[in-house]
């Protein structure tokens, strides 16, 4: 009988840990799932649902999450990614302004947020789940896209471009925050250990040379400004695209066109070097049709398992479990698309590779990540000693589950993202033209109306089986 | 764990959970009174600049010259927002033609509800439910002498320690006859906000 009141006082103890935990990620910021299951794996069922193209389905599968929750914004980026493809364009515009909203709300905090230190202390005994979501650049130089492509199909070319100014807002800070980084020293952990258990994701990275600056968003900057009739503007952020994607044939065309009519006697002359003369002769009845083609969904992370030595007690290095995540290979080689038009076959050009950019990202990310972790591993240790000392072998078998339960790592990004982008931009006749466009082995027919020198803006989406279009006369 | 931890414990819990809930309070407030909730575009700005705009051109001594003997027609054409916020620059030339308008120099004709007009008169002359005497005929407005137009943009440089927003309104007045730009004006406004060190 006193056995049980001693036992009872023991548990109480024990679950008096857990409360505590659970209250460091105050606010119930995070759910329940959270702690025991990883992003990836929550959204598996949206993603399968969005890769055979049934995207209502797949949206209304998404876990509602209210404001204050760590992935609130990460789920709005999701829901109006998928009402961007539903081509809803008013719902996708206010969910995508939710996620900008709590973006400058967080910007405007102060520099030490007592309750994200909470965070991460509740974070050190549970996962890096319990910590608020933070969206990476190239994530939110996406956003800033879709946004503007959804006022561009709602015919607010001015607003679009406001967000177009803010994608390149985010762009040229992360380059500032970048190069502030690299001159700090390097954190110091074991890289070779790391090396020996952790896939390299040097192929899926490629040449990137890192993992924010996204090609796509300047050349659609280029394209809107371009519309809007402001040709300098348009040239600086083509020239910003080509310097990412140095081999894109249209980009070389596009520089060397605007290089030639604005003039830069020296620019051209330097870029002439590099790729040649421009190519396109200047008739009478032409216009511009430019081919925005996004393909496929971006991987989600991998739960990785390592076995790293962390020194636990002085020099005593201890070998220790945990779980990390990362991207495994990317061995689906996507076909270019193509289009044909009166027998001429034109071949699209890639522009941006998310999965290249995420890749990157991540392993920017890794040694802060090992870091966290290892810090995590000794507490979680510590923990599960001290519980055992009080609580015996029951409360040790309990917090060794626990311990194995919650070690998760941290697998969220923006999953409903494409794969990669490609452009194509074609000079073509003044008038209707009739042309077949293939992406992933579907072809689609698609009529548009080529208006004397103006812009015809094509947004291709072949995701899941499903191809879309959409035409803008700019 | 003795009994002081313990209540440390439930005492820090309940100051989270009660951290939770706020009350919503409303109240009236000055419309005239500065507003500093943040850096984007408020409506403090848009009352300086209008105010600031509209004074000058009303005191600009070659619009005294104009306005001298007639009241000049003017088209407000629009604000092309250059800025990284979504401004509603229509609210920014409504104030500022209104204040115009006020000063009794100016008459106007609006663009924006050019629709409604004409809809308005072909119902009077199509829908039979009209005394034709009273009639309102086509072809009898006055086209606008001026044009009245501008830019506004910013420049948005932010790190870890602040944010410093710097707005430039330009507006100009364009002789629609001749093409000249009879008058212009800039105004310029910098707001900065320094973070605060600790915060929840």
């Amino acid at each position: 009988m006193i056995d049980l009141v001693v036992m009872l006082k023991r548990l109480f103890r024990i679950s008096l840990f857990f409360i505590v935990g659970l209250a460091f990620s105050s606010c119930s910021s995070m759910q329940f799932q959270d702690l025991f299951s990883g992003y990836a794996q929550q959204m598996k069922e949206v993603r399968q649902a969005q890769k055979t193209g049934d995207f209502t389905k797949a949206q209304a599968l998404i876990t509602n999450r209210q404001k204050g929750d760590n992935n609130y914004a990460l789920s709005m980026l999701e829901r109006a990614r998928l009402q961007y493809l539903l081509n809803d364009w008013q719902k996708s515009q206010h969910d995508f302004s939710l996620v900008y909203k709590t973006l400058e709300e967080e910007r405007a905090k102060a520099k030490i947020q007592l309750s994200k230190g909470l965070k991460q202390v509740g974070a050190v005994f549970s996962n890096d789940n319990a910590i608020a979501y933070e969206i990476p650049a190239y994530e939110q130089s996406m956003m800033h896209s879709y946004q503007a492509l959804n006022y561009l199909n709602l015919g607010d070319l001015q607003g679009a471009l406001v967000e177009i100014r803010r994608a390149n807002l985010v762009q040229e800070q992360a380059l500032r925050a970048n190069q502030n980084s690299i001159d700090e020293a390097e954190l110091d952990f074991n890289h070779i250990a790391l090396q020996n258990t952790y896939p390299s994701m040097d192929l899926m990275i490629g040449d990137l040379k890192n993992g924010f600056q996204n090609a796509y968003t300047f050349y659609l900057s280029g394209i809107m400004y371009e519309a809007a009739g402001q040709a300098n503007d348009a040239y600086i952020d083509y020239k910003k695209a080509l310097e990412i994607y140095p081999n894109n044939l249209y980009l070389q065309q596009d520089v060397l066109r605007l290089a030639t009519k604005l003039g830069m006697v020296d620019d051209l002359e330097h870029f002439t070097k590099l790729y040649g003369q421009l190519k396109e002769t200047e008739t009478k009845d032409i216009g511009q049709v430019v081919f925005l083609i996004e393909q496929g969904i971006i991987n989600a992370k991998d739960d990785l398992s390592v076995h790293l030595p962390i020194f636990y007690y002085y020099d005593d290095a201890r070998y220790f479990n945990f779980s990390l995540p990362v991207y495994r290979d990317d061995t689906y080689d996507f076909q270019q698309a193509k289009l044909t038009l009166n027998h001429i076959e034109y071949q699209a050009q890639e522009i941006v590779k998310f999965q290249s950019l995420a890749s990157k990202h991540l392993s920017d990310m890794l040694p802060g990540l090992v870091a966290r972790q290892a810090v995590r591993v000794i507490a979680k240790e510590q923990l599960r000693k001290q519980i055992s000392k009080d609580g015996g072998d029951i409360a040790n078998i309990i917090a060794n589950l626990y311990n194995i339960a919650s070690e998760q790592a941290d697998t969220r990004s923006w999953l409903t993202l494409p794969n990669n982008m490609q452009i194509m931009r074609l000079t073509l006749a003044t008038g209707k033209q009739d042309l077949s466009l293939t992406v992933s082995g579907q072809t689609q027919e698609i009529n548009i109306e080529v208006n004397k020198n103006r812009l015809t803006l094509v947004n291709v989406s072949a995701v899941g089986g499903v191809l879309n279009y959409h035409i803008n006369e700019l | 764990m003795n009994k002081s931890m313990m209540y440390a414990v439930v005492g820090f819990v309940a100051i989270m959970a009660t951290g939770c809930a706020n009350k919503a309070v409303v109240r009236y407030g000055d419309a005239n009174a500065v507003e500093t909730v943040d850096t984007n575009f408020g409506s403090t700005d848009l009352q300086r600049v209008a105010k600031q705009m509209a004074n000058s051109l009303v005191l600009s001594p070659v619009v005294g010259t104009l306005t001298a003997n007639s009241r000049p027609i003017i088209f407000v054409e629009r604000i092309k927002n250059k800025t990284s916020e979504h401004i509603d620059t229509e609210s920014i030339t409504d104030s500022i033609s209104t204040k115009l308008l006020q000063s009794g120099k100016f008459r106007f004709v609006d663009m924006t509800r050019v629709e409604a007009a004409r809809e308005q008169l072909e119902f009077q002359h199509g829908g039979g439910m009209v005394d034709p005497n009273t009639v309102i005929k086509f072809g009898r407005q006055i086209g606008a002498q001026y044009m009245l137009y501008g830019n506004l943009s910013s420049i948005v440089k932010s790190n870890i320690d602040k944010t410093d927003v710097y707005y430039k309104f330009t507006m100009r007045l364009m002789d629609l006859e001749s093409g000249l730009v009879e008058w212009a004006d800039e105004t310029e406004i910098r707001k900065t906000k320094s973070k605060e060190n600790i915060g929840w």
